[in-house]
This record gives structure tokens, sequence and C-alpha cells, in this order.
């Protein structure tokens, strides 16, 4: 065979060849990787839900961060509302780690279209910080259920985060190749059952109770003290900065508030329980920003603001903001109890 | 246009369909001079403006030098030349960094007002352009070259795309004479061509870009890391920064092969050098050698008119050496950026050359391995001054560097080294192969030594390796600033 004709049907082979292994790369192993991964699973089975639950009446949606996901259990919240009741009420934990109010707005079509009687917006100080955006990913994630209009509110909140909200089919296929690490690390992982792999797939799916974490050790409270020290990175308390301006978190959350009111939706606000460890290390003049905003914001759009941030000791966290088991069975009572007065 | 993207893959596909589709020589050319500027434009658009203006300044100059007999005038030529080649070098590089110089002064002696900082863009490969056309003009001063005839020619040696905007930077006496014949494409050439072109991929965006984030988070707030991790950070940064530069130098290599043209090569095994004169010659060999032909020599031969008073020869031949080392490195480091970090970096090194000179004799009787291991350690000591703008943690770097704190923090060490498992990962793997293609066989001659169905698996692992990590996720080559 002619030298030049080899080397092109060799080129041109090659092309295809590589082609064709990315597509069955994505295929069979970034997109089983993308179904059980704890940060964005849960984003196409949300949309999912949504779609599938049009028709179920007397719906209450929970939203926030991973604060809800793992730490509320919203049969506990059934069990409580529907005991002496005529109404059968039903409740759906909608948390996803990273959550902010600003992400939720790109889903209130599919919100509106579910029609659910009242939402519950869970917040910490993170939901609102200054120094949280939402990761370009979450958004990557949504694109094939969303579009976000330009000249909208909405995008000019998210600004340069639109682009990832509206990649086409074939665009996000692209993105996917962002997670090649990390999908062949944890394909090594379990196909070598080395190490802890935790199945997420089923608590990406679950929007009822949070089946990630059963149960976890006990530990005093200066355990707790040294984990954070020693655990957590030198940024990590930045999340919890909140200051008196005027941010696209906050705004989200206002515009989040404002669209759910006019479809006749009913809000109510929860302040999130966090670790009385954790407020050691975060400044009083955050806490007293976070509070004062969310008691404006109450006023404004007069909404209820339930305030469990305080209420629980270190023994009901395993984290610095995440209920433990018993934790989230209390708080969820406790929820249950208080968002049924409201329903009142 | 960076190299590690399909749009470049696609534009050399498109520069090979039209150079077969014309047999004429000039034609040939016409279409790699346009290439190069549409290359050129895509980047720095009419910024390539600098680019004709240096071809044709050197160009008429060094055809009136060497028609001119005398010497003043011939003098004067060569010096309008320079100062015309150096001046918009001057202004674009190096305005900013006098002005925001003179301002540090101001501030400091509370003297007057601040200057106002310029907007300048900086144009892309502007230090290697201007540096090949003045060899050029030089070249033809000192009788070692004639001037070019054609001007088509000229022009595609100052703008030929694959070393126009990172090097290597190549001497008119090399690559003219390859533009005696008109281009044939063949097997060989293009294989090879394309053997370098991936190895070079492989280096830049497997490697370098996956090792930056480990790096990056090591340089930027280094006061929380001990002497271990400054240590393997600076370590990590010689390596992301040889496989970044010395990978784009493969591509431009590579992808001048396919066309029949030889480049220089840059890089031999810098980090297997035995002393510091020695890494030069391994590192940047394009541009070291062009600093010794035209900025250390000619002050070498200058400075020993200026000291002939000095009697005593080894006495004088030390002083001089000193004195055209240390401006000459201190120019190299200002040529890689207007930054004090820089200028620093080229003293560091002068330092280092100096040092060895003097304690030549008693260095190379110590073993080899042992030479090898401190010149790559003061090496990557310099780095840090490379890498690194912030003065303050330059400080501290280097502190820890020299003086070992003995702090390993055990615990924090191994989860940041878990957390940095991929960087890790390919740090451990580049020594192993660094150190294979220095004792055995180099590695690009391997790969393109291979039987045909395993090279067809290498261009697999390139294109997948171009679908999976390029270009959105990857960065600018790193010597694209200079």
């Amino acid at each position: 065979m002619d030298k030049k004709i080899q080397l092109t049907s060799i080129l041109i082979g090659a092309l295809l060849t590589s082609i064709l292994i990315y597509y069955l790369y994505i295929s069979f192993i970034i997109d089983p990787y993308l179904e059980t991964y704890q940060k964005l699973g849960r984003i196409p089975a949300t949309y999912e839900f949504y779609e599938s639950n049009f028709d179920e009446p007397n719906k209450i949606f929970y939203f926030s961060s991973s604060v809800f996901k793992e730490g509320l259990d919203t049969s506990e919240i059934d069990n409580v509302m529907n005991k002496n009741s005529d109404i059968i009420w039903n409740n759906y934990n909608l948390g996803d780690s990273m959550s902010s109010p600003l992400q939720r707005l790109v889903q209130l079509d599919h919100i509106f279209e579910s029609k659910p009687k009242l939402v519950v917006i869970g917040l910490i100080h993170q939901s609102l910080s200054d120094n949280v955006i939402i990761p370009d990913d979450q958004l990557a994630a949504a694109s094939p259920f969303i579009h976000v209009d330009e000249n909208t509110k909405t995008a000019e909140l998210l600004g340069d985060l639109t682009e990832w909200a509206n990649l086409n089919e074939f665009e996000y296929f692209l993105y996917k190749r962002k997670y090649l690490f990390g999908s062949l690390e944890t394909y090594i992982k379990n196909f070598l059952n080395f190490g802890i792999v935790i199945e997420h797939k089923d608590h990406n799916t679950n929007f009822k109770e949070s089946l990630l974490y059963p149960d976890h050790p006990k530990q005093d409270e200066s355990s707790f003290q040294k984990n954070l020290e020693k655990d957590k990175k030198p940024g990590y308390f930045e999340f919890f900065v909140v200051s008196n301006e005027s941010t696209r978190n906050k705004q989200g959350l206002e515009l989040f508030i404002e669209e759910l009111q006019k479809k006749n939706i009913k809000v109510v606000i929860v302040k999130m329980p966090i670790n009385p460890v954790l407020t050691i290390f975060v400044n009083k003049t955050y806490r007293a920003n976070y509070n004062n905003y969310l008691e404006n914001v109450g006023k404004k759009f007069n909404v209820t603001v339930l305030n469990f941030e305080d209420r629980f000791n270190y023994s009901l966290f395993y984290d610095s903001h995440h209920l433990n088991k018993k934790g989230k069975k209390l708080f969820s009572r406790e929820l249950g109890t208080s968002i049924n007065k409201e329903l009142e | 246009m960076l190299f590690n993207s399909l749009q470049y893959a696609i534009f050399i596909i498109a520069i090979v369909i039209l150079i077969s589709l014309f047999k004429k020589k000039n034609l040939q050319f016409v279409v790699l001079l346009l290439a190069s500027y549409f290359f050129y434009i895509s980047d720095s658009g009419y910024l390539f403006l600098l680019l004709v203006y240096t071809s044709l300044l050197n160009f008429y100059l060094g055809k009136k030098i060497h028609q001119t007999q005398d010497i003043k005038t011939r003098k004067s030529l060569l010096t309008i030349g320079l100062i015309g080649s150096l001046a918009i070098l001057a202004y674009f590089k190096y305005a900013n960094f006098i002005i925001e110089s003179i301002n540090d002064v101001i501030h400091s002696f509370e003297i007057g007002s601040s200057l106002p900082i310029l907007s300048i863009v900086l144009p892309v490969g502007i230090s290697f352009f201007t540096f090949q056309a003045m060899s050029y003009t030089i070249d033809i001063y000192r009788n070692k070259i004639k001037p070019e005839k054609s001007l088509l020619k000229f022009t595609l040696y100052i703008s030929f795309f694959p070393q126009l905007v990172a090097g290597p930077i190549v001497r008119a006496s090399h690559f003219l004479p390859q533009l005696r014949n008109k281009i044939i494409l063949n097997y060989n050439n293009i294989r090879l061509g394309l053997t370098y072109v991936g190895w070079g991929i492989i280096k830049k965006v497997v490697f370098a870009d996956n090792i930056a984030p480990f790096v990056n988070t090591i340089f930027s707030d280094p006061t929380q890391f001990s002497s271990i991790l400054i240590i393997l950070g600076s370590f990590a940064f010689a390596i992301q920064l040889y496989c970044d530069f010395s990978g784009y130098t493969d591509i431009a290599i590579g992808s001048a092969r396919i066309f029949g043209f030889k480049l220089p090569i840059n890089f031999n095994k810098p980090y297997f050098s035995i002393n510091p004169s020695d890494f030069w010659r391994r590192w940047h060999i394009s541009f070291s050698t062009w600093i010794n032909d035209y900025v250390y020599l000619p002050l070498f031969f200058r400075f020993n008119k200026v000291f002939k008073n000095i009697r005593n020869s080894s006495l004088k031949f030390t002083v001089v050496f000193i004195v055209s080392i240390m401006i000459a490195e201190a120019l190299l480091g200002l040529w890689h950026g207007a930054a004090w970090n820089f200028v620093l970096f080229g003293v560091y090194h002068g330092v280092f050359i100096i040092a060895y000179h003097l304690t030549k004799n008693v260095w190379n009787k110590v073993p080899k391995l042992f030479q090898g291991a401190v010149t790559l350690y003061l090496v990557t000591l310099s780095f840090i001054l490379f890498r690194q703008r912030d003065f303050a943690f330059i400080g501290y770097m280097m502190k820890k560097y020299i003086f070992f704190d003995f702090n390993f923090q055990f615990s924090y060490l191994i989860n940041f080294m878990l957390e940095n498992r991929v960087a890790i990962f390919l740090i451990a793997t580049f020594v192993v192969i660094h150190t294979l293609s220095f004792l055995k066989k180099d590695t690009i001659q391997w790969i393109y030594s291979l039987k045909i169905r395993y090279w067809f698996l290498f261009v697999v692992l390139v294109i997948l390796l171009l679908l999976f990590l390029a270009p959105s996720f990857s960065t600018e080559f790193i010597y694209f600033q200079f």
C-alpha cells in the first residue's frame, strides 16, 4: 500500500476509534458515576421527580442544601401532620448538596407545574453567604431540563453562569469529560472493591428520608472542636461570611419567594439548626447580619421564619451543621408540628 | 489558537491540504506565510503589524549593512536595527514595569505623585520574534551570513507559525537554507512530526495541566505549609514548567517537521544536569545560546578591554567573567518577564554559575550523582523566584526550602497528598519516564520506531487526550507570556 494512503488510513482510523472510545467512556463510566455522585446525582432525579408528581395533591416541598438532604426525614413529618388530619399531606425532602436559593431559581417553572401547596426553605449562613456561588457543574447537570432566558432577572443574577444552564445536549455531552478522573477513580475502587465506596444512587433518588449515613459514632464536645479545627481548610469558615450588603444569593432568595407568592404558593423559612460548637468559630457580626436579614425578609414578604438555629446541642450533629440520626428524627417531628400550625 | 486544541489540528490539516495542492515552491511559501499571519492574528489581532514591521526593518537593514563597506556606517545601521527592534519590545513589555518601579520609588520617598500606568496589551511572542530578527541583522554585521534576497522567505523565517509565539529561537543560518527547495510532504517526516506533536500534547495536557492545581495551592499561600510541602511544591513546579515549555517545543518541532522543516531542539533532559553551566546547555537551549552569542561574549570582549589595566591575567579573567555573566544573566532573567522576581532569577543563576566556576576543580571531583542532586536542588530553588511574585512569600519559601523545619505533620501531610493524588501520581510517573528517557532511549525516538500497529495506538491515545482534556479545561502555555 502507498505509504501516504497507509498514513491517512491510520489517522482516520485512529480518529474514529478515539471518538468511539470517548462515547463509550461517557456512556458506561461517566454517566453511571454521575448518577451516584453525591454532589450532582440528585439534580436529574429532582427534575424527574417534578415531572412524575404533577397530579399528586397537597404537596409540601422542602428546599435547602445538604442540611435538609441529610437532616430531614419527611416520612416523620407525614406521620406528625397526617395523624389527626382529614387532609393527607405529602411532604418531600428536595434538599441537595450545596444548593442555594439562587440555584433554585432555575427550577421555578418545574415547581409551578408541580403545584405544591407550601414551600419550606431551609437556610443556614452558607445559603446567603457572599462567598458561596453555585458550582457550574450543578447548572450544567440541570441543563438538559431547563433553559434560562436572557434579559430575565434570573439570568441577570446568574451572570456568566447562565451559559452553563443553557448547554445543549451535545455541549453537555462534551462537558462531562470534566469527570474523567473522578469517574475513573470510582470505577477502579468499585472494581477492586477498594476503600469505602458509598452507594449514593438510592440516596439521590430518595425524597423522603436520608439513607446515606444511618448512624454516626458519638463525639464529645472537645473532639468536635478539634475535628473542626483539624479537618477544615483555612477558607472553610469564609463560607459562613454574611455581610449586610445585598448579594446575589440574597436577591435570589427574594426573587424565589416573590415568584412563588405570585403563584399563590405559601412560603415558610426555616433557620436551620447549627452545631453550637460551630458558633464559636463563626463571627458574631455575620450571625447578626444573617438574623437581621431574615427578620427583614420575613416582614417584607409576610413570611413566617421558624427559628431552629440554637435549639439542638452538639450531640445531635455529626459535623458542624448536619444532624445525626437522632437529631434528624427530633428536628423532623418539631418541624412537622410547626408546619401543621402554619397550615391551620 | 492553542497548540493543544482541536482548532490547531484542523488548522494543520488545512495547511497540509493547501500545500499539497501547490507544486510551485513560492506558492507553498505564500501559503505558509499567510497561515502564519492568520495564526498570529487569531491571537493578537492588529498587533501582527509589529511582526511585519520587525520583518521589514531587519530585512532592509540587513541588506544595507551587507552592501556597505564603511565600518562606521555599518555600525550605525546595526544600531538603528537594534534600537528599532528593541524599542517596540521595551515599550510593549517593559514600559509599565519601568513606570511601576519609578512609582515604588516615589511612594517610598514620598517625593511626588505617581505616574499613570499605560494601557498596553503585550503582543504574543514578541520576545521571541524580536530576538530572532535581531540575530539575523547581527550575524550579517559580523559577516557570518549573507542577507536573504527574497522578502517572502525572510518574512516566513520570522513568522513561521510553529516557532512564532514561544520558540525555539531559530537562527537564520539554520532555517533559511531549508527554504531552498520546495516542500515535499513525505511519510517519514509526517510520522515523525506527528510523534513530536503527540508527545508534546501528552506533556502539556496530562502532566503540566494536572500538576498545575497542586502547584497553585502551594504557591498561592505558602505560609500554610512546612518545608516538606514547600520543597515538593517547588519540584512539582519544576516538572510543570518543563512539561509545559518542552511540550510546546515538541509540538512546534513536530508541526514544522510535518512540512519537512527541522527546528533545533530546545531541551535535553535538563534535570540531569551536573552543574549550572550544564543546565543552561540543556534548558531552553536556543535562548541560552542566543544570550551567550549576542550578550555574554560581546560583553566579555568589551570588559576585557575595559579592565586591560589588570595585569594578573587570572584575576582579570575572573573579574571580566563575573561582570559579564552577571549582566548577561540579569538580562536573561528580565527577558522572562517584566518583574523584579525575574531579574532575581537571572541574578541567582549568575551567582550559581560563578560559584560553580570558582569551585570547579573541587566540584568535578565529587561523584556525578551528588553533582546532579545538588544542581537539581539549587535549580528547583531558583524556580521559586520564577513562579512566586510576592516577595514576602519568596522569602518564606526560600527559608523553608533551605532550612528544613522537620515539621512533617504526618496526618495532615497524608490528607494533603490524598487530596492531590492525581498530581502526586503524575509527578512520580514523570520522574520514571524522564529517567528512562535519559538512561535508555529518547522517548520520541522510541515512539517513532514503534511498529505501525503500536504507533496507531499512540495516535488514538493522543486524540483521546485532546477529546478529554483540551482545550476548555486547559491553560495557556506558560512561555506564551514571554
